[in-house]
């Protein structure tokens, strides 16, 4: 009579089963449990920052908790669910936030010089409700790599100089919801030297009183947007769209380049 | 014979790996603290998930309050040696929410003061029953943050229907991770519509009396087999929505008292209480 072949040996056969069960939850592991990490914050003591620097914390559902200024450089948060999390004053710079959910995250005052957050979730549904949008405001994103859709969200008096905003690769995004669809965001009194937005949809963004020195917008859709008493010195606004939006007050205005691209100057409020 | 006897070997040796597995995945239980400092950590949470409409919100929230509010209950709190408990709520459906974190019940004043906050807590819904993600957000998230030592954590689970989530993990994983965590999980089922139906007929006490109701089961076997776990556990089921506030206030008080269902309620348990 004719056996089957494959896993004669029951010893073998019950090691295999060990071993099966190992790789599985290897692939998936951070470098600790959510319940570890919660654990850190809850025995911190007042005033005593946790350090999670360099951790591999992806795909970990965090949302919810106090983070407490927690030290996370060059932590890895990729997946992670962070909506509701409270990370104001946390030390994120260098961390990989990308596909995390960050809806309501607080990263107000927070470090993320250098991090980049790309494609990560913000809104709870296809409504686009401004009021789930993370807020950056006060935060450091110097140097940081921002790919998503952040409608309304409120960078006011963060330091974004030499941030760079917009998709990886526009054609990328077609037929899926766009990453580049930033509409309404806040960037009132925000340092934004340097800043490098491309193929982006920024209607009715506010920029007042902002510092916009030396700044690109290739391609931005700018209708609206509210740049009143902001510093535009040498800033660079190729192709794009100004239609409706308001220039009062803006200071060198004149050494803004590429002005001969910029689409509906003549509807711009000066 | 000499090949039967090595294949003899190796099927103990098999059967000593897959035991030794199993053991390594069965929950073991911790002891409660020698220093606790208050009698029960006890976390209510309350299904939201689209059965559940403003009606049946209110009734489970203004359930809760009122049981909070119930003399007997707070009789139980205040009568521990410790004379107090931490009371902390979470909502879920698609996902949980931690609606009302951790805070101390010592008096009927606190009692009253956290009854008034549960039935303002607004309704945060969602579509589906994601019970074993918020078993799994209780065992991470809320169960590391009681603020003080407690000789009894206990997870209140009601709801009107099993897990309908796809979850990533079995429900009974989670479930044995809590208890390993020193945490006593009990189930409220609500039996309600198609959820209420099943095999064998249970039991549960009429309010203020002697008597004993017919439950049909169903959902509460499903609760004894995938929720219920830890030492003193039980189920107690809910007749409808509307029994819910008789069922949740018989709950807190066994509960809080840390008494088993039949040292608080003697014999007029039969099948109504499933205890562990």
């Amino acid at each position: 009579m004719k056996q089957a072949t494959g896993y004669k040996h029951p010893l073998l056969c019950g090691l295999g089963l060990l071993f099966v069960q190992i790789p599985v939850s290897v692939a998936l592991a951070a470098d600790m449990t959510a319940r570890d990490v919660t654990l850190q914050f809850h025995k911190a003591e007042a005033n005593q920052r946790v350090n999670l620097a360099g951790k591999d914390l992806s795909n970990l559902d965090l949302a919810g908790l106090d983070f407490k200024a927690a030290i996370l450089t060059k932590a890895n948060l990729y997946g992670a669910d962070l909506s509701f999390a409270d990370l104001k004053g946390a030390d994120l710079s260098g961390a990989k936030l990308d596909r995390a959910i960050v809806m309501q995250a607080d990263f107000s005052g927070a470090n993320l010089e250098g991090a980049t957050i790309m494609a990560p979730s913000v809104f709870s549904t296809a409504m686009i409700d401004h009021s789930d949008a993370p807020k950056f405001a006060g935060a450091n994103l110097r140097g940081a790599r921002i790919a998503a859709r952040l409608d309304g969200t409120d960078f006011r008096g963060a330091d974004l100089t030499n941030a760079r905003l917009g998709p990886n690769d526009r054609t990328s995004e077609a037929g899926m919801a766009p990453a580049s669809k930033m509409l309404g965001m806040n960037f009132s009194g925000a340092t934004l030297n340097g800043m490098d937005m491309r193929e982006v949809d920024c209607t009715f963004c506010r920029f007042t009183g902002a510092k916009l020195s030396g700044a690109k917008f290739i391609h931005v859709d700018l209708s609206k947007a509210d740049f009143s008493g902001a510093d535009l010195t040498d800033a660079d606004l190729s192709e794009s769209n100004l239609e409706g939006a308001n220039l009062t007050g803006v200071k060198g205005f004149d050494t803004v380049k590429s002005l001969a691209s910029v689409r509906n100057l003549e509807t711009a409020q000066r | 014979m000499r090949i039967m006897s090595i294949r003899g070997t190796c099927y103990f040796v098999a059967l000593l790996l897959c035991v030794f597995s199993t053991m390594a995945r069965a929950p073991t239980l911790a002891a409660p603290p020698a220093d606790a400092q208050v009698d029960t950590a006890l976390i209510v949470s309350v299904d939201v998930s689209n059965s559940v409409d403003s009606d049946r919100y209110k009734l489970q929230m203004e359930g809760i309050a009122k049981a909070l509010e119930d003399p007997g209950v707070i009789d139980a709190i205040t009568g521990g040696p410790n004379g107090g408990i931490l009371f902390a709520m979470v909502t879920w459906a698609d996902k949980p929410n931690f609606t009302l974190p951790w805070v101390r019940i010592a008096n009927k004043v606190d009692a009253l003061a956290v009854a008034s906050r549960v039935r303002k807590l607004p309704l945060q819904g969602g579509e589906f029953t994601c019970m074993t993600k918020m078993l799994r957000s209780a065992n991470d998230k809320i169960v590391p943050q009681i603020p003080a030592k407690a000789l009894r954590i206990v997870i209140d689970v009601s709801g009107d229907g099993p897990d309908n989530c796809n979850a990533d993990e079995p429900i009974e994983k989670v479930r044995d991770e809590l208890v390993s965590n020193g945490v006593t999980i009990n189930g409220l089922p609500i039996l309600e519509g198609a959820n209420a139906g099943g095999a064998g007929q249970t039991a549960a006490i009429v309010p203020g009396s002697t008597a004993v109701q017919q439950l049909p089961a169903g959902l509460e076997d499903w609760y004894k087999t995938h929720v219920q776990a830890g030492p003193g556990s039980f189920v107690l089921a809910a007749n409808g929505y509307g029994d819910f506030a008789r069922a949740i206030r018989q709950k807190f008080v066994i509960e809080i008292s840390g008494k088993s269902p039949a040292q608080r309620f003697g014999a007029l348990v039969p099948g109504g209480l499933v205890v562990e």
